[in-house]
């Protein structure tokens, strides 16, 4: 079944919050941020601002009527600066006028005298100077203090691996206005809803039950809108409540990236022991994580790299500790992979190192560490329906990786200045929401008196293809074409206390709800058929829109069930709610078993590499991949794809950047490059893993938002191949992104003679 | 006021026409499906079709509104997404549909219009080209490989288009609505008497490209001389030995130069090197050397082919080198008033070679690094005459004198080429990331003698 929402899409007609139809008298917005990083705010000077043509209003701290608090997990991030600022962009003031324009212009006229103070943008100096978010968590399983002891290799070094610029097309937006009786309508272009309605009631000092939240769709999000669709809907509710007036705020492109975080960027120092047999023996990882100027979701971030901190491996004696370092950059937030991917970049450095020193093939380490049935996860978790092997044995059979790695290197032999590089790459990534509370999910769904269905969820529609999903849960359990069957706007006065559509759970937990909720309707609806057909309950089922009696059609259809239904006062309309289950986690023992399932599988890299001019493309990626069994491959397929270019660009050409002054300097599309249509793979192959449906997704089809961002990881290792093809003395280097400029100053890096080379 | 076809009718404006004529788009005209995705051209999402007469023949290009000045849209055909739509999905439209190419969909509508641009233009149908029209186009959710799916079923289904009347077949075969057949009368109809003059204007406009994103502001409250219309200003012409090329002529115009290939065999590939399709559509060869930037591309060809430029002030016409003409940091020598009518350069003998390489963060629609171009005269296996031009190195385009002077009677070999490294070396003062940039002068030295003697140099030249 294609996307539903993709007929529209092509005909320009989706609606976005932009898009909305404005009501007369709108007015608009537009945020002032701080020019310097760091500092003490003297003064800030509105008056040329206030004058300037079209201004109706413009707000700042003392204005907020509640509380000036829009941290989710920590109370630490203000709506508004107020006698600090601690980063450039963070938001001083609101300039409301009659248009964009007017609002843009005045805002530059705005102007602050800030006493400037230290600027920091390198976690670990956040770390030395002790400017932690929270306390440092660390995971351990086994002893690894003894193991050293019995280790034949030990490897120690140091990796670092740099943030990321969602870069979804749709930059922020949020639409308000007045209601009678004190309430607002907020669309926003958010992936919480819940998030915001609650932010707005803290800064304003209202309850929940007087703002609606409606979300139709989003141009994308990735994670980057998770928390951060929070402020900008609530400076235009606190602009719209006071002046009463509908008020509308987007945020320009080079605004939404200086103002907005990113991907957190770690730095890392690692310790890995072999046994002579290539067993991963011990495994120790201190990873600092750049949280930016307040917490946002780091804490959450920080726990998921922690889970992740032995990537697909089985590690017997493991300690891995993050630190949360507070620097002077945006509030650092989720991101398809929320620290996964960080976590897995500095094992997988570890393996290649050790690789590198002990003189094999990366991938020999790889193949004999992979997790097997049964093996626990240094959070005490065991390994269930494992598939790691199995990806890895049917990629090398399926790929024929042997054979491939034979033709680079004869590539390599013929060619003086094009070089190729292979690497594979196993992933496990785990599916829950770490935070046990949040994988709750609820859906409403209502069947009307023609017989269409409409349904609302908590989950935001955000290109994924989840309504689609959705659709079809319903249209299964019901017997009814999905024609007949409309996904609605996620809204928070249908669906209340919606978790944020993240940690790739939108389609379980929402599908899951949907499904519990069509249950219950068709149980509903056959009792009743089974009194008007006067026959017993059992011998009912409904298929193709019709009512069987044993399997046998009867002439009472869907349309005339629901009608005859209505007139006896039957309910047609139910409230699904589905809590994961078997997970669990105790924090006190950093113990449990925080995820639902696992999502295997593995990749193989090519990259060409121009050795001239340190370019290179990326030739295939092949991957076999765990879906459980895809209710939808159509979608999720899109997901792989999309999922391994954004991955692919983080750790090749994605450069974020800040100088000493805090400055964002790459800090808009034209200098800040994600990959474009001749920077993916020219081949590309994605085979499913023929497996068993997985137990707790939904029909079986296993989440696939997150895991596939990882596959994109081994091309980073494959340039490092390549690079090592033509200057083969080069000492590999841990830090990504691997961009145009670091690979041709390795390439012609003077050899490091101390370094032993495979086969030496 | 202004008057354009938008979709099937007929418009008029009193706005600014500095404004962008996405703004005209979405808050005028109240027509969404133009997406902003980030004002400065780099993303496509709204992408539009500028329609325009020329002789007979109304041509079709895909354009950035963001950075469009409504004043270069008079008397041409404005199309959107809007004024694509059948009652059903066109087979464009299907194709995305059918092979997923759509996610989000906030990136889509610009896709589409891009498509159908190609399929309007003269360009070949093959899926290189269509590729090329959809590059200035980024979406962050599929990956690109189904839009390549959908690309190439697309290609398929005009492989028997018409190439002598396009609008025709495609509007019989679904791909356009039928009104576009009435278009080009439509446009003859309009084209009263207008005829652009030079004023006391506060902005001289090319294409817009650049003044849109830099001075958005600014722009839209000016007043404003758009010259794209001007007689005289565009097109590649020779005449007595020299290359004249109008400061209005685009860089696709370039690229469709058969006079400008014939002399740099290799030009149409430099040019893909060069912004996107869309910016291609409307950039132009004098806003790059008024621009000034140490990195322009055009204006580091042009230096190392020892342009000149013609500037007019008001009729006050003088005659300046390109390398005298860049004098500091998006600084040139040249009035507010005056107005580059053209450059120009000597026709490049048989002899002659011609080389530019551009390196930046990602390989298309980038910015350089470091860009270059070199041009040498070889007779006898022994360099005649060199000129090279690099930039971003500083504050404005290197002329490297002393290389180019260097290389003259020398024969390409290792040994050259390690020696010139070193003259280049000394003439270069990198201001940012110094190791890097020194290094991809090497380099670039070194692909452009690999290119005009592959055989001469090997490895060892890197020793």
């Amino acid at each position: 079944m294609k996307n539903i929402d993709s007929k529209i899409h092509v005909r320009g007609e989706s609606q976005y919050v932009n898009d909305i139809p404005i009501k007369e008298g709108t007015l608009f917005a537009y945020v002032y941020g701080s020019p310097e990083a760091h500092g003490k705010v003297k003064n800030i000077d509105l008056e040329k601002a206030i004058k300037s043509e079209g201004v109706v209003g413009i707000f700042t701290a003392r204005d907020i009527p509640g509380q000036n608090q829009i941290g989710s997990i920590i109370p630490d991030e203000p709506l508004l600066a107020d006698e600090e600022v601690h980063y450039q962009g963070m938001p001083v003031a609101l300039v409301v006028a009659k248009t964009e324009g007017q609002a843009r212009r005045a805002s530059k006229k705005i102007k602050m005298d800030i006493e400037k103070l230290p600027v920091v943008t390198c976690p670990r100096e956040a770390k030395k100077n002790e400017h932690l978010l929270i306390p440092p968590r660390t995971f351990c399983i086994g002893d690894t203090d003894s193991e050293w002891k019995n280790c034949e290799h030990i490897i120690e070094g140091v990796a670092d691996i740099g943030g990321q610029e969602h870069a979804y097309l749709e930059t922020h937006g949020c639409y308000v206005y007045p209601m009678e009786n004190g309430q607002l309508k907020v669309y926003s272009s958010t992936q919480a809803p819940s998030y915001v309605q609650k932010g707005i009631c803290k800064v304003m000092g209202l309850s929940m039950n007087q703002i609606e939240v409606d979300v139709t769709r989003l141009g994308g999000a990735f994670g980057g809108k998770e928390d951060q669709g929070t402020p900008w809907a609530c400076l235009a509710a606190m602009a719209s409540k006071s002046l009463m007036k509908p008020v509308k705020l987007i945020l320009d492109r080079a605004d939404d990236i200086k103002m907005t975080g990113k991907r957190h960027p770690y730095a890392f120092d690692y310790k890995i022991g072999l046994d002579k047999d290539l067993k991963i023996k011990s495994w120790e990882v201190e990873m600092y994580q750049d949280a930016g100027a307040s917490s946002d979701v780091s804490p959450a971030v920080m726990e998921r790299s922690l889970f992740h901190g032995g990537s697909s491996y089985f590690i017997p004696n493991a300690k891995i500790t993050v630190y949360s370092c507070k620097t002077n950059t945006p509030p650092n937030t989720a991101f398809r992979g929320f620290g996964a991917p960080q976590a897995i970049f500095v094992m997988e450095a570890a393996i290649y190192k050790a690789a590198e020193k002990i003189g094999v093939d990366q991938s020999e380490i790889q193949k004999r560490n992979l997790l097997s049935e049964g093996d626990s996860f240094p959070y005490g978790q065991k390994a269930e329906r494992c598939e790691a092997t199995k990806c890895w044995e049917l990629a090398h059979e399926k790929f024929n990786i042997q054979k491939l790695k034979q033709q680079v290197k004869e590539y390599n032999s013929k060619n003086k200045f094009f070089k190729k590089g292979l690497s594979t790459f196993p992933l496990c990534f785990g599916i829950s929401f770490t935070k046990t509370s949040l994988n709750q999910g609820r859906s409403l769904v209502h069947i009307y008196v023609d017989g269409s269905v409409s349904i609302s969820t908590g989950v935001i529609e955000m290109g994924q293809g989840v309504n689609t999903k959705i659709t079809q849960v319903a249209s299964k359990i019901l017997s009814i074409p999905r024609e007949r069957i409309r996904v609605i706007s996620t809204n928070t006065t249908r669906v209340a206390n919606s978790s944020p559509t993240a940690a790739s759970t939108g389609a379980d937990l929402n599908g899951g709800a949907t499904k519990i909720a069509c249950e219950n309707l068709l149980k509903r609806l056959l009792k009743f058929a089974a009194g008007e057909l006067s026959c017993d309950e059992t011998k009912l089922l409904l298929r193709d829109g019709f009512v069987y009696i044993d399997n046998k059609k009867t002439d009472l259809d869907w349309n005339k069930l629901v009608f005859l239904a209505y007139e006896s006062r039957v309910c047609l309309s139910e409230n699904g709610h589905y809590a994961t289950p078997v997970i669990n986690f105790d924090k006190s023992k950093e113990k449990g078993h925080p995820f639902s399932y696992h999502v295997y599988g593995t990749a193989v890299s090519v990259v060409h590499l121009d050795c001239l001019r340190g370019t290179y493309d990326i030739e295939l990626v092949k991957i076999v991949h765990d879906f459980g069994r895809s209710m939808n491959f159509d979608i999720d397929l899109g997901q792989i794809e999309g999922a391994l270019a954004m991955g692919i660009g983080y750790v090749t050409i994605e450069e974020l950047l800040f100088n000493q002054d805090g400055k964002n300097v790459y800090n808009n599309l034209s200098s800040y490059k994600i990959p474009d249509i001749n920077f993916i793979p020219r081949e590309l192959e994605i085979v499913p893993l023929d497996t068993e449906p997985a137990k707790y997704a939904i029909l079986g089809s296993k989440a696939v938002g997150e895991p596939p961002f990882l596959y994109g990881m081994g091309t980073f290792f494959a340039v490092l191949n390549a690079i090592k093809e033509f200057n083969p003395g080069f000492a590999a280097k841990f830090s990504a992104p691997i961009t145009f400029q670091k690979t041709l100053l390795s390439l012609y890096e003077k050899c490091d003679t101390s370094v032993k080379m495979p086969g030496t | 006021m202004i008057n354009l076809i938008v979709n099937d009718q007929i418009r008029e404006f009193d706005l600014p026409l500095g404004t962008s004529l996405v703004d005209v788009i979405r808050d005028n005209l109240k027509l969404p499906g133009t997406k902003i995705g980030c004002r400065e051209g780099d993303c496509g999402a709204c992408t539009v079709l500028v329609g325009e007469l020329d002789g007979e023949n109304l041509k079709y290009k895909s354009m950035a509104s963001c950075i469009l000045p409504l004043g270069n849209t008079r008397r041409k055909h404005i199309v959107t997404i809007e004024g694509l739509n059948l009652d059903g999905l066109t087979p464009i439209q299907k194709a995305f549909v059918e092979e997923n190419g759509t996610q989000c969909g906030f990136c889509t509508p610009g896709f589409i219009m891009s498509v159908v641009g190609f399929c309007l233009s003269d360009k070949k149908k093959t899926f290189e080209n269509i590729k090329i029209a959809v590059a200035g186009n980024i979406c962050r959710c599929t990956g690109y490989k189904s839009i390549e799916r959908a690309l190439s079923i697309i290609v398929d289904g005009i492989s028997k288009i018409d190439e002598t009347d396009r609008i025709a077949w495609l509007a019989d075969n679904g791909f356009i609505p039928a009104y576009f057949n009435g278009i080009k009368n439509k446009l003859k109809e309009m084209a009263v008497d207008y005829s652009p003059k030079r004023t006391d204007a506060d902005y001289i406009m090319g294409g817009g490209t650049d003044l849109l994103v830099q001075e958005l502001d600014e722009v839209e409250e000016a007043t404003i001389d758009f010259i794209q219309e001007m007689p005289g200003l565009s097109g590649v012409r020779i005449e007595n030995g020299k290359c004249f090329i109008g400061s209005t002529t685009t860089i696709t115009e370039l690229f469709e130069s058969e006079a400008l290939n014939k002399m740099f065999p290799k030009m149409r590939s430099y040019i893909n090197l060069i912004a996107s399709h869309q910016i291609r559509n409307m950039a132009t060869v004098g806003g790059n050397f008024a621009n000034g930037s140490p990195i322009g591309d055009l204006a580091i060809m042009f230096q190392a082919l020892d342009g000149t430029l013609v500037l007019n002030e008001k009729g006050k016409k003088r005659e300046i080198k390109l390398k005298d003409f860049f004098v500091g940091y998006k600084t040139v020598n040249k009035k507010p008033d005056e107005l580059i009518e053209c450059v120009y350069f000597n026709v490049p003998g048989e002899n002659t070679h011609f080389s530019f390489e551009k390196i930046g963060k990602r390989i298309h629609l980038d910015m350089a690094t470091v860009n270059s171009a070199l041009v040498v005269e070889i007779k006898d296996g022994i360099i005649k005459a060199a000129s090279y031009s690099v930039g971003g190195l500083g504050a404005t385009i290197r002329n490297m004198e002393k290389t180019s002077g260097f290389l003259v009677g020398k024969k390409i070999s290792n040994k050259t080429f390690i020696e010139a490294n070193k003259v280049a070396q000394s003439e270069i003062t990198p201001r940012s990331r110094p190791e890097y940039k020194r290094l991809l002068v090497k380099q670039q030295l070194l692909c452009h003698l690999m290119s005009f003697a592959p055989e001469a140099l090997g490895l060892e030249a890197l020793q």
